[in-house]
């Protein structure tokens, strides 16, 4: 028997069911690999339905779950055991070429991807989300002036990422330009 | 033409397919969880209740009126876990696979003869299932044998085949048997036949995306659980079909590892409880050190040298020996290839000849192990439930 009441558990299935997508992107965003994002996302509704009587309405449940995705998807990254994944197909042998530089605007998301984590994170809920610095902060349960840091680092290792010829608008051009 | 920040994480983003979420699952999980945070309060209450009243009964012990009294002799209290006879008899075949004849299974105290040589052998609470080359899946209840389907390989050819593994499969408990259908639609998706063999009857039947290459990863009560296959990488997506409703939905090895810990019949191998991995334990290797019987390794698994293993019906921590007189010697290693009953698991020894084929039964309960079935002057591999067999 349940121990969740009936309605309880309809207004859990209703937040799953209508925000379920939007929630899995910011888990896709927040580590950048499909599988470890549908992880990440059960494990943040796993908790919203512990805590669920304390969440009240479906706004505050769908901020809970998001601040969870986020929280534990960064501790997800402090852990050893999740930088070492067995790969079904090997690399290509070799590095790369250094004067090789990305000059397509879709080649943005995998220099995203391999940001770290916590600067990943920031400029995702910043750009993407479009969260205020302060909401960005609360969110990633850090100071405002953390967020700036992280997200100025972050624009700072994309630009070095892509070429003059690169037709990406980073945010501070975007006005002038 | 230029493009947003923005717009470029947007693009990214969304072009990850949106998955399926296991609704049920979810619910069960947290459901789970809450159960557990509810027990947790209550033993910690208890506890409390516990010290509390050894605190009263050791001052009142040691009140000076009571100083002169003889001490009593309290019985010690015994064990109160009443070990159910097995449900299943231990199956095995001494006949060698390479040889590609028609063998012989022993089930319990009898020998089924079967009708070709097999590549897969299996075990129910009504009898064992093997399958024949050509994909011909059969059951014994140790006097009648029946074919109870076909199933299939994948690429290149559909034929199943001594290279084939983990394309029929059986649960701990229960009486279902799983495989790959590719009959009813020739060229299209395959059947995921799930096949009681209590009732005889055939109880799910479902279309799989399976187009290129599937293999069934476990099975527990009523769940099935398959994924793309070994070579798919990992994590591996996997999917999941419920057999009492018929629902096929998208899932993930967490997800498998709670449902493996909600019942009996499964294992914990690592430092904890909490941290260790959840396993069907078929497949987990012991490695004898002295008379103990420490796990090293799960099966499609890392090595875990140093873990320990709990019980998944118990929590209890698992402490096997070898049997009172065995021979141990370094290299001796055990692999536990059939669940007896929810305490009594079977183990064969590993190696050729050499007498280390042989079969123990343990129970978990207190860890101790009896010899079986002798392996003594074996040449061939012994033949065991549940293991992928040699090609």
């Amino acid at each position: 028997m349940a121990i969740r009441s009936q309605g309880d558990i309809a207004d859990f299935s209703d937040l799953v069911a209508a925000r379920s997508p939007a929630l899995f992107r910011t888990a896709y965003a927040v580590v950048g690999d499909h599988q470890l994002a549908q992880d990440l996302l059960q494990e943040a509704l796993a908790k919203a339905y512990v805590a669920w009587p304390r969440l009240r309405d479906t706004a505050k449940a769908e901020a809970y779950v998001r601040r969870t995705i986020v929280t534990t998807g960064i501790s997800w990254w402090r852990r050893p055991s999740f930088h070492e994944r067995p790969a079904a197909v090997l690399p290509e042998a070799g590095g790369s070429d250094a004067t090789e530089q990305v000059t397509t605007r879709d080649a943005v998301w995998p220099l995203v991807c391999n940001l770290p984590p916590r600067q990943r994170t920031a400029l995702v809920l910043r750009y993407y989300e479009d969260l205020s610095e302060a909401e960005t902060a609360d969110l990633m349960g850090c100071s405002v002036g953390t967020v700036k840091s992280q997200v100025s680092a972050a624009l700072g290792k994309l630009r070095e990422g892509v070429s003059d010829r690169s037709e990406v608008l980073f945010p501070d051009e975007a006005v002038t330009r | 033409m230029s493009t947003t920040l923005r717009e470029s994480l947007a693009r990214g983003i969304q072009s990850a397919a949106v998955p399926d979420l296991d609704l049920a699952a979810l619910i069960e999980v947290g459901e789970h969880r809450l159960r557990r945070r509810r027990l947790v309060g209550v033993l910690g209450s208890v506890a409390a209740v516990v010290v509390v009243l050894a605190l009263a009964l050791s001052a009142a012990l040691n009140s000076p009126v009571r100083r002169g009294q003889q001490p009593v002799d309290h019985p010690r209290p015994t064990p109160d876990r009443a070990v159910a006879q097995p449900v299943r008899k231990v199956v095995y075949n001494d006949t060698s696979l390479f040889r590609h004849t028609a063998g012989a299974v022993h089930y319990g105290d009898r020998l089924v003869a079967t009708s070709d040589a097999f590549i897969h052998l299996d075990v129910t609470d009504d009898g064992f299932v093997y399958t024949t080359r050509g994909g011909r899946v059969w059951f014994s209840n140790g006097g009648t044998t029946i074919q109870i389907g076909t199933a299939c390989g994948f690429a290149p050819n559909r034929q199943i085949s001594t290279m084939s593994s983990r394309l029929v499969m059986t649960a701990n408990a229960g009486s279902q048997v799983a495989w790959f259908d590719c009959r009813a639609r020739p060229g299209a998706r395959p059947d995921l036949v799930v096949f009681d063999t209590g009732s005889s009857r055939e109880v799910a039947r479902r279309e799989v995306p399976c187009r290129y290459f599937c293999t069934l990863v476990g099975l527990t009560v009523d769940q099935v659980y398959f994924d793309g296959g070994y070579y798919r990488g990992h994590p591996r997506a996997e999917h999941r079909l419920d057999v009492s409703t018929g629902r096929l939905v998208t899932t993930t090895p967490r997800l498998r590892a709670t449902d493996i810990r909600s019942h009996p019949r499964g294992l914990v191998v690592g430092d904890s409880w909490q941290s260790g991995t959840a396993t069907d334990g078929i497949g987990v290797d012991f490695r004898a050190e002295g008379s103990r019987l420490s796990p090293v390794r799960v099966a499609y698994g890392p090595d875990l040298a140093g873990g320990s293993v709990f019980d998944t019906g118990t929590k209890g921590l698992v402490q096997l020996r070898l049997p009172e007189g065995y021979r141990s010697r370094s290299d001796l290693r055990f692999t536990l290839f059939e669940w007896l009953d929810d305490n009594t698991v079977a183990l064969v020894g590993g190696g050729l000849g050499n007498g280390l084929q042989d079969i123990l039964t343990c129970r978990l309960s207190d860890g101790s192990c009896v010899v079986a079935v002798p392996g003594d002057d074996m040449h061939d591999r012994r033949t065991v439930p549940n293991m992928d067999l040699p090609g």
